[in-house]
């Protein structure tokens, strides 16, 4: 006779190694790695064993894996379910996922959004207050419309750099277009830092009527990007191609964006591959990048 | 009535909702977000469920937000009434 197999949904003490490393192990053997900078973690038990958990990091629910004997019997909406609401309880409303196209179902059927979905990639999707088309409503707002096609200017900056000394160039280069948009690289670790960016830079271009400034949030060309699906060129790569994506699908179209200035050393830190593949990949939208 | 946190209740296992409840200060009033699969045909009765149930507990300023999977009108009040009671603090989380 079988005795019901009693599973607990628990919160991981992440303090404690020892627990630590168990969720790290159970999320090996499924060809995944433990982000370091994971702030909460779920797990579904029965009795030591893990059948299934779930993460997330600032507004990003990563590491989400269930037990290949254990799909289709509701865990994962429980998984999802105990990791939104402590989302809430911290203040956050807006979910992020980064997943394998093959699953981008299920979150689908949770109530996510699909923002981009790279088959068989990668898959982004959003759940909750915010969205990609709030944002593109925002970014219209500032323009007025018009039959003519227009080919307009985006200015890529960081929100850590000193933004002066390229007021110059941008100037100078919105001169010669329609309209010019700077977008500031939100840097999810300082939210303040970059508000504060966009303030001062909105500031500085106040006497120059064709130029618009905005915090690029989790849609152009953002600092985070998970780690814990994939790592190195594969990694670069994702990245790439998703943030080429939202940019040559959202963000260009609503603008009537043709080039793209990437000003100082915004994609510095990002890797080669990374650097490449966005650039071949916005070439397909008809966008240029161009260097400064 | 006055939340006094942050409160949930239900899941988002199909046929229920989930329910997030945030305080506001007073003079904020009420604001609702509502996802649904079903938010065409269901949207605004929904909404209306959910004001109707907030204004009989007499709340003034409140943040809810709530992810339907199909849940029939009972147990939007039910998960809804729950949630708040857990906010004001009359049931044990």
């Amino acid at each position: 006779m079988n005795l019901s197999c009693n599973r607990a949904i628990r919160h991981v003490n992440l303090a404690v190694n020892s627990e630590k490393h168990k969720l790290t192990t159970f999320l090996g053997k499924v060809g995944l790695t433990f982000d370091e900078d994971t702030e909460f973690s779920v797990v579904v038990e029965t009795g030591n064993d893990i059948l299934a958990t779930a993460s997330f990091s600032g507004k990003i629910i990563k590491q989400v894996a269930v037990k290949d004997d254990m799909r289709g019997k509701g865990l994962l909406q429980k998984l999802i379910t105990e990791v939104i609401q402590e989302m809430n309880s911290r203040g956050i409303s807006h979910a992020l996922v980064y997943t394998r196209s093959e699953n981008a179902d299920y979150f689908k059927s949770l109530g996510f959004n699909t923002v981009v979905n790279i088959i068989p990639y990668i898959a982004f999707l959003e759940w909750g207050t915010e969205s990609i088309s709030q944002y593109t409503a925002l970014l219209k707002n500032t323009i007025k419309s018009s039959d003519k096609v227009k080919h307009n200017t985006a200015f890529l900056v960081s929100s850590e750099e000193s933004f002066h000394t390229h007021l110059t160039f941008i100037a100078k280069v919105a001169r010669q277009s329609e309209w010019g948009y700077i977008f500031v690289v939100h840097d999810a670790r300082s939210p303040l830092q970059t508000r504060k960016m966009v303030a001062m830079i909105q500031d500085g271009i106040s006497h120059i009527n064709n130029l618009h400034v905005f915090d690029g949030k989790e849609y152009v060309f953002p600092n985070s990007f998970p780690a814990y699906f994939s790592k190195g060129k594969e990694r670069s790569h994702l990245w790439a191609l998703v943030d080429a994506e939202l940019f040559g699908k959202y963000v260009a179209p609503t603008l009537q964006i043709r080039s793209l200035y990437i000003v100082d050393s915004t994609f510095n830190n990002r890797p080669s591959d990374y650097n490449e593949i966005v650039r071949k990949r916005l070439v397909h939208w008809n966008i240029e990048i161009l260097d400064v | 009535m006055i939340l006094n946190h942050s409160s949930k209740a239900g899941s988002l296992e199909s046929n229920d909702l989930l329910v997030l409840l945030t305080p506001l200060k007073a003079g904020n009033g009420i604001q609702i977000e509502i996802n649904s699969i079903v938010k065409k045909q269901f949207g605004n009765r929904i909404m209306d469920i959910t004001r109707e149930v907030i204004n009989s507990m007499n709340i003034k300023d409140i943040k809810v937000i709530i992810q339907d999977r199909g849940a029939l009108d009972c147990t939007i009040k039910a998960r809804l009434e729950t949630a708040i009671k857990r906010g004001i603090g009359e049931v044990n989380k």
